[in-house]
C-alpha cells in the first residue's frame, strides 16, 4: 500500500498564536507542490472523533499545534502514543486519545509525532506575534524536510527494481 | 422514623454544558422534590448590544460547538427580516442543507456517543463500563457506524462552510459559499453508508423498545403542549413554516406566524436556576409548558416530509400506542426518525438543479428596525430577536433556546424519574443515573440556553429536609 502522510494542524485562529497550526498548513498549501495522492493536509479548530475513520489508513501522522512549553529552539517535536482510557471522550479530543480511539475503533494505530510550537500571546485577535511568526517558520522548514524525505522514499518505493538497496530514510 | 433528606447529582454527564440536580426526601425516604438546576452564566443578551446588525451570525454561531449552525442560520434570518429582503433560492437551499448537515452531526452524536451507553448496557450497568469506550470495546461496529454517519454531516457542513465548526457561511441577505459540482458528487456518494448506519440504529431502537415497554411506560411518560415549525402539510419543517402548538391529543392547536411568537410565548424566571421557563401565554406558568424537539416535532407531526422517515413515522406511531407515547424515553426513537428524515432531505437538496447556482446573496440598506429568526435546532426551536437602532447597531436581543423552551419539562421528568425509582431511601448509582438519563433524553445544551461556556457535566445532590447533605455524585470535569 502506498505512504499515506497526515498532516494536521489544529487551534482556535481568533485567539493569535493558539491558531498556529492552521497557519502553517496554510503555509504549506500555499509554498508546496503537496502531492495530494498521498499526503492530506487538515486545519482544524479542534480534533474530533471522527478524523479516526480518515487516520486509520495512514501510514504517518504530523499534528501541529502551539503551545506554552518554552522550549530553547522554538518547537519541540514529540512522538504521540496512543492512550488507552477514553471514557471520557468528548466532541474536541487530544492527539494521544483520537490515536487510542483509532487503535480501538480500527485496530490499527499509525505512528504519529507532534510538532508543538511555542507562542507567547493567547489573546484575542487573528494575527501570529512575531515570536510564533519566528518559530512557525522553523516548524516549516522541519516539516516541508520531513515531505522531501518522504517524497523520495515514496518515488524510490515505487520505481525500485527488484535487488536494488532501498534507502534508509530518516524523519 | 427517619429524617428527610438532600440528593444532590452534580456534575450531570453525558450532556452538553454544565447542570445540577438536586432531590429532596422525606423522613420515609421518598422523594418530596426534585429540581434540575443550570448553573452556568454568559450573558450574550447583553455583551452583543451596540454591535452592528451583520456581525451577529458570526457572534452568535459561538454560542455552541455542537449546534452553531442553527445558531448562525437563525441570526441570519433575523437579519434577512431587518434588511427586508429576499433571499435567492440557492441561497435557501444552501441553507437548508447545511442545516441538514447540523442535523446528521448532532443527531449522530447523541445517540451513538451519549445516549447509547444506557440503551446498550443498561441504567445499573458498571459506570466504568458503561460509556462511550465500554460501546466501541464491546459493539466496535454500532461505534464505527455512529463515527461514520457524525461525518458526513460535518462532511456536509465543511463542504459548504470551510470547516465543520463555526463554518463562514450563512450572512445576511444570504450565502458566501456555492457548492461546487464536484463537490456536490463527493457528498452525494456519502449516502449509502448513511443509510445503513441509520437503518441499523432505527433496527436497534425497535428492538430495544419491545424489550423494554415496562421501563419506557413508567419512566417520566406525561402530557405536555408541544412545540416545532411545521410546513404547509403539517410536516416538520427544520428552517422554515408556521409554528405550531399543540396539546398532545390535537384537540387544542395553534398555528402562528413565527413574527407573532410574543403573543403566544412568554418567560418566566425561577431564582434557582439561569435557565428560564418558557411557556404557552393562553395557559399560563406553568400549566402552559411545552416539549420541543425530536418528540415533540415526531408526535405533532401530520407527516414527515420524506418517504423513508414517514413510514418510519407510522410504524412509531403503531408501536408507540397503549400509553407509551408520553414517555420521555421515546426521544431517542424520535431523533432517529429525524435523522433519516434529515438524510433524505439533503440527498433531495443535493439532487435540485438550484443547488449548484451562484446567485447567493441579495443585499441592501437595513429597511426595519426589528428581525425575527426562527428554525428548528437539533434540539428544538430556537429563536433569535434583535431590535436595532437607526444606524443598524443591535439594541435589544431575545434570545430563546431549545433547551430553554424544554426547560420545565426537564424539571417535571427528573420529578417523576426520581418518585418513581427513589422509593424508601435506597439510591443506587442505577437509579441516579437513570434521573440523568431523564435530563439526557432532550440531548440539552445547556451552554447555549444560558449561552455559558464550558462543558455539562452534572452533579446530584441528596438533602435532608433540616438541610443536611446526604449523598453527592459529582463527575469531573
Amino acid at each position: 500500500m502506498r505512504t499515506s502522510l497526515w498532516i494536521i494542524g489544529y487551534g482556535n485562529r481568533h485567539r493569535r498564536d493558539d491558531g498556529i497550526g492552521c497557519h502553517i498548513i496554510e503555509a504549506l498549501e500555499q509554498n508546496l507542490d503537496l502531492d495530494s495522492a498521498w499526503i492530506n493536509t487538515l486545519s482544524l479548530h479542534q480534533l474530533e472523533p471522527e478524523l479516526s475513520e480518515d487516520l486509520q489508513t495512514a501510514s504517518e501522522i504530523i499534528f501541529v499545534d502551539a503551545t506554552h512549553e518554552i522550549s530553547t529552539k522554538g518547537r519541540i517535536w514529540k512522538k504521540i502514543l496512543p492512550i488507552s482510557d477514553i471514557s471520557g471522550i468528548s466532541h474536541g479530543i487530544s492527539a494521544g486519545t483520537l490515536l487510542g480511539l483509532t487503535r480501538l475503533l480500527y485496530n490499527r494505530c499509525p505512528p504519529a509525532r507532534m510538532v508543538a510550537i511555542q507562542g507567547r500571546d493567547f489573546g484575542f485577535g487573528q494575527k501570529l506575534s512575531r515570536f510564533a511568526e519566528n518559530n512557525a517558520r522553523k516548524a516549516i522548514n522541519d516539516i516541508s524536510r520531513v515531505i522531501h524525505l518522504r517524497t523520495r522514499k515514496d518515488r524510490l518505493e515505487n520505481s525500485i527494481q527488484p535487488g536494488h538497496r532501498k534507502e534508509k530514510i530518516y524523519g | 422514623m427517619g429524617t428527610n433528606r438532600k440528593i444532590t447529582i452534580n456534575p450531570i454527564t453525558r450532556v452538553e454544558g454544565h447542570g445540577k440536580v438536586v432531590i429532596n426526601l422525606d423522613s420515609e425516604g421518598n422523594v418530596s422534590d426534585a429540581r434540575f438546576h443550570v448553573t452556568q452564566f454568559r450573558g450574550y443578551e447583553r455583551f452583543c448590544k451596540g454591535r452592528p446588525f451583520e456581525e451577529m451570525p458570526v457572534i452568535t454561531q459561538r454560542i455552541c460547538g455542537i449546534c452553531p449552525v442553527s445558531h448562525q442560520l437563525a441570526s441570519a434570518k433575523a437579519c434577512d427580516a431587518i434588511l427586508g429582503i429576499k433571499i435567492p433560492d440557492t441561497a435557501v437551499v444552501l441553507r437548508r442543507l447545511i442545516h441538514m448537515g447540523q442535523f446528521i452531526q448532532s443527531h449522530a452524536l447523541h445517540f451513538f456517543h451519549l445516549a447509547s451507553p444506557d440503551l446498550l448496557f443498561g441504567w445499573d450497568a458498571d459506570p466504568e463500563h458503561r460509556n462511550v469506550a465500554g460501546v466501541i470495546g464491546t459493539y466496535p461496529d454500532i461505534a464505527r457506524k455512529g463515527i461514520r454517519l457524525r461525518k458526513f454531516g460535518q462532511d456536509i457542513i465543511r463542504a459548504l462552510g470551510g470547516k465543520s465548526i463555526h463554518p463562514a457561511f450563512a450572512v445576511p441577505g444570504g450565502v458566501i459559499n456555492s457548492l461546487s459540482e464536484k463537490a456536490r458528487d463527493v457528498l452525494l456518494s456519502g449516502f449509502t453508508p448513511s443509510y445503513d448506519a441509520c437503518s441499523a440504529a432505527l433496527d436497534f431502537i425497535k428492538d430495544w423498545l419491545e424489550k423494554n415497554r415496562d421501563e419506557i411506560k413508567r419512566f417520566a411518560n406525561f402530557d405536555s403542549f408541544l412545540t416545532g415549525l411545521v410546513d404547509e402539510s403539517g410536516c416538520p419543517d427544520m428552517y422554515d413554516g408556521m409554528i405550531r402548538i399543540q396539546d398532545w391529543t390535537k384537540k387544542e392547536r395553534v398555528d402562528f406566524a413565527p413574527e407573532d411568537y410574543l403573543d403566544f410565548i412568554a418567560e418566566h424566571v425561577e431564582n434557582w436556576s439561569y435557565l428560564k421557563f418558557p411557556y404557552f401565554i393562553k395557559h399560563g406558568f406553568p400549566d402552559g409548558f411545552y416539549r420541543v424537539g425530536p418528540l415533540a416535532r415526531i408526535t405533532m407531526a401530520d407527516a414527515m416530509s420524506t418517504p423513508k422517515a414517514n413510514a418510519e413515522l407510522m410504524e412509531y406511531r403503531e408501536k408507540t400506542g397503549n400509553g407509551l407515547s408520553g414517555s420521555t424515553l421515546l426521544f431517542h426513537y424520535a431523533r432517529l426518525i429525524e435523522l433519516l428524515n434529515c438524510l433524505e432531505a439533503a440527498e433531495n437538496l443535493l439532487q435540485k438543479k438550484e443547488i449548484l447556482g451562484t446567485d447567493i446573496q441579495n443585499t441592501a440598506p437595513a429597511s426595519n428596525s426589528e428581525g425575527i429568526g426562527i428554525i428548528e435546532a437539533p434540539r428544538g426551536t430556537l429563536i433569535h430577536h434583535y431590535r436595532v437602532d437607526k444606524h443598524g447597531a443591535i439594541e435589544d436581543v431575545n434570545l430563546i433556546v431549545a433547551s430553554g423552551h424544554n426547560n420545565q419539562a426537564m424539571n417535571k421528568s427528573v420529578a417523576m424519574v426520581a418518585k418513581e425509582y427513589i422509593l424508601g431511601g435506597k439510591v443506587r448509582e442505577g437509579i441516579l443515573n437513570r434521573v440523568e438519563g431523564a435530563i439526557r433524553c432532550y440531548d440539552p445544551c445547556l451552554s447555549c440556553s444560558t449561552h455559558a461556556l464550558g462543558q455539562m457535566p452534572l452533579h446530584i445532590r441528596i438533602f435532608s429536609p433540616e438541610g443536611e447533605l446526604i449523598k453527592e455524585l459529582r463527575t469531573e470535569d
